[in-house]
């Protein structure tokens, strides 16, 4: 239940890691297995393709390595990869190939006043229904979620990760908790 | 000043904002009590998402998929061949000792030959019912799954179509009588050609006696107790029956195992024949070689060409046209034996040769007292073509290899990461060996069966065979580091591989242990992967 993401690993295991040290890579592996093991099934649904995007994400994440920038945090950088290849198999689903479309960002239809955000941080202890209630938004509007508070990516990186403006994903992300808020009293209405 | 949305509260929040409109929120919050009172929920909505999306139960992660191959078989490979070569330590060190161990010989014990008969037809007789109901409620159930895939498919949008078709399904069914569309199974107490009649096609018969007086075109397979052909078949038969009487005409090979295997009529191709007792007689005829197995051989009759007998009593007082090759305990040339060419026998001690006054040979006379261990362990290193054999199959291999991982590379997708994967690989593909045969045999204990237990047999040869390579594989990747991806790199660690799997292999006392130990390994991954891809597509399906 690794409710807590996995502590930053040591600037010289990843430094090995990148030189092409196996152990060392799979020391990363068994540290970031499960996050990203989350965000690819966050983003992408149950079943088995989550899985194939996890190893995948690994792969290229060990590919990109030489490319890292000891600046950032591991964790982002490893889940904005994962990220980036589970949007792009979002997007392969996607008949129309987008999945943000500039023109529904408009700030008009925006949910006027929506139930208040606590109502969400008192729902807390119904694990089950807000699982529900995540499962049933539909996936572009899952993924700000899941980048914003599970992976916990800057603005700015969601926003190219999205294809939007940060502006963009401050609205989307509104967009998305409304929704979930609703969701969830519609659950206790029932 | 009006309140700023919610949106761009939530993003000051979450520190999305850039710094100039950070500025102008917080002082609109220091005299806006109800934005401060929004911040601190978003902030608590915040960390109750986050916690939400980190804290969910997920299956554990699946072992770690990177790690550098191998480390089992390097742990692993060590361990069981020095386990098997001790084996063989033991087993020879009691054989030289000349224990006496003559009841350990199959041959010799008693009606061994006559027990396996019963149980094997006792099998026969009830697997054919049970195969029958199992193929009756396979085709039933795939009728039934097809119908249900139909259904489930096209009711939906095209309900005439699916009609259409599921009655076009139906009158099929209903047209073709089930009885002919199954293959005609001969489960009879007696099948019988008579003379005068022609069999056209193959003739495959599982049954008491098989009698065939009149003429076979094609081939025969044949599964009784009892089988004579005193007519003629015009193509091959292969028999496994408890007597066999072969009085007629074969023009093709014979292979024939059995009993009590008589031979008296003329076979056009090779005949191979095993049984407890072989017999030639005087006027059997034939036209290429004839190699026999048993326990007591008798050759009268004539053989174009070569003829290699091995068993513990040999007696030929027949014509051989080229040369004889003769193993045994006991090996007699009576007087009425002529060889063409030359005559080597294998014997325990020189003097178990006994010719005959009367006995013509017209080549040499070669005895080779056998010694399996002191004659095959070292004398073959000196022998130039030991290596020549071991350099063509290293290259044979190799090319199959690289073909197969041109075809399939997912064969060579199974990694040795611990030793338990090593030992685990190693229990599958020991399984593999031991099962398949057994599965085979009752396989083709059902007269359908037999070319399908064919099939199987050459898959696991196959398999066997490429077994060592998938091992070969691994070791060369483990030595040569990289992934081994890509042909110019796979083929670097197959080269290397090969050449270590190969060099072992050829090792004197450890190296067959270690090549089966090799191949087992291979199957057992090979094995694994295939149960793996297969499981994996059934995932898949289930998602769609």
């Amino acid at each position: 239940m690794g409710a807590r993401p996995a502590p930053e690993p040591s600037a010289e295991v990843v430094v090995r890691a990148a030189e092409g040290d196996r152990a060392a890579f799979a020391d990363l592996y068994g540290a970031y297995a499960d996050d990203v093991a989350r965000l690819c099934r966050r983003l992408l649904g149950p079943g088995g393709e989550a899985e194939d995007a996890r190893s995948e994400a690994f792969l290229r994440a060990q590919q990109a390595l030489a490319s890292y920038d000891r600046g950032r945090p591991f964790r982002s950088w490893l889940l904005a990869i994962a990220a980036h290849h589970c949007l792009d198999r979002l997007r392969r689903r996607q008949v129309e190939g987008r999945l943000f479309d500039a023109a529904e960002l408009s700030e008009l239809d925006l949910p006027v006043a929506g139930p208040t955000p606590l109502g969400l941080a008192l729902a807390r202890e119904r694990r089950e229904q807000l699982h529900g209630a995540l499962d049933a938004l539909p996936p572009r509007q899952r993924a700000p979620l899941v980048l914003r508070y599970f992976a916990e990516l800057p603005y700015e990186t969601i926003a190219d990760l999205l294809g939007v403006t940060s502006r963009d994903v401050g609205v989307l992300l509104y967009r998305a908790k409304a929704r979930l808020r609703k969701g969830l009293n519609e659950g206790d209405s029932r | 000043m009006s309140c700023p949305p919610e949106w761009t509260v939530g993003a000051y929040v979450d520190q999305g904002l850039a710094p100039s409109d950070v500025r102008s929120i917080e002082a609109h919050l220091v005299g806006c009590e109800r934005c401060r009172g929004l911040v601190l929920a978003l902030r608590e909505e915040a960390r109750a998402l986050g916690e939400l999306l980190a804290g969910e139960t997920e299956p554990a992660a699946a072992p770690i998929e990177v790690v550098a191959p191998a480390r089992g078989a390097a742990l692993g490979l060590p361990v069981a061949i020095a386990a098997t070569a001790l084996a063989t330590a033991v087993a020879s060190a009691l054989y030289e000792s000349r224990v006496p161990m003559a009841w350990f010989s199959p041959s010799s014990l008693l009606g061994v030959n006559e027990m396996l008969f019963d149980t094997v037809f006792l099998i026969r007789d009830r697997a054919a019912g049970w195969f029958e109901l199992g193929l009756a409620l396979g085709v039933l159930g795939g009728l039934a799954a097809i119908a249900t895939f139909l259904a489930g498919a096209l009711v939906r949008r095209y309900a005439g179509t699916a009609a259409l078709l599921a009655s076009i399904g139906w009158a099929f069914a209903l047209a073709g009588a089930p009885a002919e569309a199954l293959p005609r199974l001969h489960h009879q107490e007696a099948v019988r050609i008579a003379s005068g009649e022609t069999y056209e096609g193959t003739l495959a018969a599982s049954c008491e006696t098989l009698e065939i007086e009149g003429r076979v075109v094609g081939d025969v397979l044949a599964f009784c107790e009892r089988v004579s052909v005193r007519g003629e078949v015009d193509g091959n038969l292969f028999v496994l029956a408890r007597e066999i009487e072969l009085d007629g005409t074969v023009t093709g090979a014979v292979i024939g195992g059995g009993e009590n295997v008589r031979l008296e009529g003329s076979v056009g191709g090779t005949a191979y024949l095993g049984g407890e007792r072989v017999t030639v007689s005087p006027g059997a005829q034939v036209a290429r070689d004839a190699i026999l197995g048993g326990e007591r051989l008798r050759f009268d009759g004539e053989v174009a060409r070569d003829l290699a007998v091995g068993g513990e009593r040999v007696e030929v007082d027949g014509t051989v046209g080229r040369d004889v090759e003769a193993w045994g305990e006991r090996v007699s040339l009576l007087d009425g034996a002529r060889i063409g060419g030359d005559l080597r026998a294998h014997l325990p001690e020189a003097d178990r040769l006994e010719l005959a006054a009367g006995a013509v040979v017209a080549g040499v006379t070669d005895v080779d007292v056998a010694d399996p261990f002191r004659h095959t362990m070292w004398s073959r290193y000196r022998d130039g073509r030991f290596y020549a054999w071991a350099a063509l199959g290293f290259v044979a291999s190799f090319l199959i290899g690289m073909v197969v991982y041109a075809l399939a590379p997912r064969a060579f997708a199974g990694r040795l990461a611990t030793g338990r994967d090593f030992f685990v690989s190693l229990g599958v593909g020991f399984a593999v060996l031991v099962l398949t045969p057994i599965a085979l045999v009752l396989v083709a204990l059902t007269v359908v069966g037999i070319p399908a237990a064919l099939i199987g047999l050459a898959l696991w040869g196959i398999g066997l065979y490429l077994g060592a390579i998938v091992v070969a594989a691994l070791i060369g990747r483990s030595l040569v580091g990289g992934r081994g991806e890509g042909a110019r790199d796979f083929g670097l660690c197959l080269f290397v591989g090969l050449a270590v799997v190969v060099l072992v292999k050829h090792l004197p006392f450890v190296g067959s242990a270690a090549g089966w130990v090799i191949a087992l390994v291979g199957v057992g991954l090979l094995v694994l992967e295939l149960y793996g891809a297969w499981q994996g597509s059934r995932k898949v399906r289930a998602m769609a």
